[in-house]
């Protein structure tokens, strides 16, 4: 073969593969922008499940040994300004726009808190994303509320971590501390709640009852069935 | 960016003890708890599995979004992948022609 001929492939190769190059930045852009990942950030974790698995061993269980709290947490960015960890939520039908309840704020302080307590990360994010998202994934507009790491919030994680911890080694058991019926008409555990508060006939609660298992001894709502 | 965990003058002092004392606490557990403390109580320590229709439409939410960014990762292995190839093609070329 020819010194002519050779560099003629290799052109044409080359042409190819830049070919190729532009329609892979192109689709990625494209797919970026579903996936509404920001410029200049780079996914370090992910836990969302999903078909593809391409993370690997980067889709893993944070610890943090000195407060004793472990986690997935949804996905890891690297920005500018450090991590920043991603919570994804499906908005449920009281979702308000440009708001977060109180227990995913706390769960993505504890998960900012995994980021700088795990060897793998080893840095206090600046602050952490709550992504409100639809049935197919995508963000809600307003659905993205960013919490900065305070102390207040730090301190916060660790006051309910003791709580629990003391609950978890004390046995003791732990009653309901709300006034919300429409906290216990949405709880996944209402069923098994001899303490909730009682629903109205009219709700929609009362005829959809998900399957219990695992509970032992007592029947789900007989004490609200009894009060009624 | 700060290297390791550390506690600022106004945190809390972190957990010490042996392990078995202090068992682990997930960071979603902690989100249940702020919801009620009961069924907190109730999932962790009476074990109530229950998996209710908004559960499984959020863990199918999770995999569509999941679904989105392994697309992004792929990709951008891909793009990395025939970038790194063209310029080592391109190198190749203007070595050959150099020594033509």
């Amino acid at each position: 073969m020819s010194w002519t001929a050779l560099l003629w492939g290799l052109a044409l190769l080359l042409i190819g593969l830049l070919v190729g190059l532009a329609a892979a930045v192109s689709r990625r852009t494209r797919a970026r922008q579903a996936a509404q990942l920001p410029a200049g950030t780079r996914i370090r974790a992910a836990d969302l499940g999903g078909r593809v698995r391409p993370l690997g061993r980067r889709s893993m269980t944070l610890r943090d040994p000195a407060w004793g709290i472990a986690g997935n947490v949804d996905l890891v960015l690297e920005g500018p300004t450090g991590y920043i960890p991603v919570e994804y939520k499906q908005a449920g039908a009281r979702y308000r726009p440009g708001t977060a309840k109180p227990g995913h704020v706390l769960q993505l302080a504890a998960s900012m808190r995994l980021c700088e307590g795990d060897g793998r990360f080893g840095t206090r994010p600046a602050e952490g994303w709550l992504r409100y998202v639809d049935g197919q994934g995508r963000v809600l507009p307003g659905g993205e509320v960013r919490v900065a790491n305070t102390p207040w919030l730090r301190g916060q994680v660790i006051t309910s971590v003791q709580r629990m911890r003391r609950a978890l080694v004390t046995r003791e058991e732990l009653h309901r501390d709300h006034q919300s019926a429409a906290k216990c008409a949405t709880c996944s555990r209402r069923l098994a709640c001899d303490e909730g508060i009682v629903e109205r006939p009219d709700s929609p609660w009362a005829t959809s009852r998900p399957a219990v298992t695992g509970f032992p001894g007592r029947r789900c709502g007989d004490g609200q069935r009894a009060a009624q | 960016m700060d290297r390791g965990p550390r506690n600022d003058p106004g945190d809390p002092p972190a957990v010490t003890g042996p392990r078995e004392d202090r068992p682990d606490i997930w960071a979603s557990e902690v989100g249940d708890f702020a919801y009620c403390a009961r069924s907190w109580w109730l999932r962790r320590v009476q074990r109530v599995a229950i998996e209710t229709p908004e559960m499984t439409a959020g863990t199918q939410a999770h995999a569509r979004v999941g679904d989105l960014v392994a697309e992004t990762v792929v990709l951008d292995r891909v793009v990395r992948g025939c970038a790194g190839v063209a310029v080592l093609i391109a190198g190749v070329i203007g070595y050959l022609w150099l020594v033509r």
